[in-house]
């Protein structure tokens, strides 16, 4: 799960793509990325690159190569210094824990 | 990007064609079906009604399971599919071979136009399982979806061989055997072999997907493999070697344990499902297998009574169980692969619609109404021998069809339309407003 810091050095610049992100929606239930809790990590500790780590909710979703377009469009007008990678991993496995409650609700989950 | 492999979607030639093919032979069923009213009661191996089910078997459902497992398999398989262009191949041998061997059963010319069109069908079949060995042997680990794909593969060209000597049988009687027992074994694998492991591959995948919902039993699923293998393999020796007796039963009642395991699994999902509300698609899913449940009930009945409880199964299993879940899952589907192809370049560049507003929900909403009302009349008009409730369901079955193709072709011919300011991005706000506004 992505967990943010205020101590973090990069705290700011976190922030500023986790908001970008949720614009990156996950066509196959309609719920931006970050609720739906699929981003893992976001590295900024190599001054000219950014790396997210994030997985997907199928694996070999063919729908993928789309939410990786989106994230490198939402993300690239406010890091245009940065050369932005995104790393799909598998593990630990996507489930419905992971969602935050805003994706849960547009879901339509019952608790 | 990671090594992964991710995301590497068919060409788009070598799925669509399958899901507009499929739309046109629903038509064609629809007004073949207002043409037979009068033969409905009649023998189920009257040269239209075998025209209409080819329709149903080949045209119809055939058509969009192929489409729909090159789409799929990659998925499963974590893996590329083999080849598109054998796809498009496949597509263009089975369109055209439908369009021979049904008018060839229309207006019943045996030989080389009923042979030309199976031979069509027969290649298209060979294409099919060679891209799903293909795409399937290069898969990392076992899986046993990926099994009953590739076993629906093998039962899909033993069927459309079985079809092609049995038409060969009319040209040419070089077989001991009788032609009505080659036909009855024709169809009995097209059902459990073809469509019956296909289904429970793919919908195994689909519908747990789809609710959000999951089985940690798997090995229902391997149980079902193997007893719907050793039941359809065990009719098919017997059959040929002996005929069609009480020990048939036998074989009926494994291949009818495979289906309980695999209803059991797809139970379970739905039972652990997260999303609780069903959709016009699930419901069409569910349906279809209520279908197959009441189908495998009525099968002592239709040994017990006469043919017009033959034509009752056989609309159970093709107007009911295999199309529901078609008309359901095309709008589970092919969305998707329309928006991938048409929206993923611009995805985060401006507003793009959702892949469910490709089609009109309104429609299918229609497309699910009339579906009931069809099968409702041409229930009661069968079992009552009303022509006029088999005329008003075969009506309803041509405005569900009009449904389903109009909304096919929307999402087919679907054109991106870029604004002027593509490029700046929305705010977070925006967009979920318009996100909780869904």
């Amino acid at each position: 799960m992505l967990e943010l810091s205020i101590q973090d050095p990069h705290f700011n610049e976190k922030m500023l793509a986790i908001d970008a992100l949720h614009q990156v929606i996950d066509p196959e239930l309609f719920v931006n990325i970050i609720d739906l809790g699929l981003v893992y990590d976001l590295d900024f500790s190599q001054p000219d690159q950014l790396v997210i780590t994030m997985t997907l909710s199928t694996p070999h979703c063919p729908l993928g190569e789309a939410i990786e377009a989106g994230i490198h469009h939402v993300l690239e007008p406010f890091f245009p210094n940065r050369k932005i990678e995104v790393n799909i991993v598998w593990e630990p496995p996507w489930d419905f824990s992971m969602m935050t409650d805003e994706g849960r609700r547009q879901l339509g989950i019952e608790e | 990007m990671a090594d992964i492999n991710i995301g590497k979607a068919p060409k788009n030639y070598a799925v669509l064609p399958f899901y507009a093919g499929g739309a046109f032979f629903l038509i064609c069923i629809a007004l073949a079906l207002l043409w037979v009213v009068p033969e409905l009661n009649g023998h189920y191996a009257a040269p239209h009604i075998v025209a209409l089910v080819h329709m149903f078997t080949v045209g119809w459902a055939s058509m969009i399971m192929m489409g729909a497992t090159y789409q799929l398999l990659p998925v499963i398989c974590e893996h590329d599919l083999f080849s598109s262009r054998l796809s498009l191949f496949s597509f263009c041998c089975v369109f055209v071979g439908a369009l021979l061997l049904i008018s060839s059963f229309w207006w019943f010319h045996p030989g080389w136009w009923m042979l030309s069109g199976g031979t069509l069908i027969w290649i298209a079949s060979v294409a099919y399982l060679i891209n799903v060995v293909g795409t399937g042997g290069r898969c990392d680990r076992h899986h046993i979806r990926k099994c009953l794909m590739v076993s629906a593969g093998s039962w899909f060209v033993f069927t459309t061989t079985l079809g092609w000597w049995t038409a060969l049988q009319f040209v040419h009687p070089v077989s001991h055997v009788p032609i009505p027992t080659w036909l009855k074994i024709h169809a009995h694998v097209g059902m459990a072999g073809w469509f019956l492991q296909l289904i429970s591959g793919v919908s195994t995948q689909l519908i747990p997907m789809f609710l959000l919902g999951k089985s940690k039993k798997s090995y229902l699923l391997n149980w079902a493999f193997v007893l719907q293998n050793i039941g359809l393999l065990s009719f098919v020796v017997l059959s040929w070697l002996i005929g069609i007796h009480a020990w048939i039963w036998i074989s009926v009642a494994l291949v009818v344990a495979g289906i309980v395991f695999h209803l059991a699994y797809l139970y379970d999902a739905y039972q652990h499902r997260v999303r609780k509300p069903l959709d016009l698609q699930m419901k069409h899913s569910l349906l279809s297998f209520l279908f197959l449940s009441l189908a495998i009930l009525s099968i002592p009945v239709v040994y017990a009574f006469d043919h017009r409880w033959s034509i009752i199964y056989g609309m159970l299993l093709l107007m009911g169980w295999v199309s529901s879940l078609i008309l359901g899952q095309t709008f589970k589907t092919l969305p998707f692969i329309v928006w991938n192809d048409r929206y993923k370049q611009w995805n985060g560049k401006f507003k793009v619609p959702l892949p469910r507003q490709l089609y009109s929900e309104r429609r299918l909403q229609w497309q699910f109404r009339l579906y009931l009302a069809s099968w409702l009349l041409l229930f009661a008009g069968i079992m009552l021998q009303n022509r006029i409730l088999d005329y008003a369901g075969s009506l309803c079955w041509l405005g569900m069809s009009v449904c389903y193709g109009w909304n096919v072709i929307q999402i087919l011919f679907h054109r991106v339309q870029i604004p002027e300011h593509a490029g700046t991005v929305y705010t977070r706000s925006a967009l979920q407003r318009e996100n909780a506004g869904h």
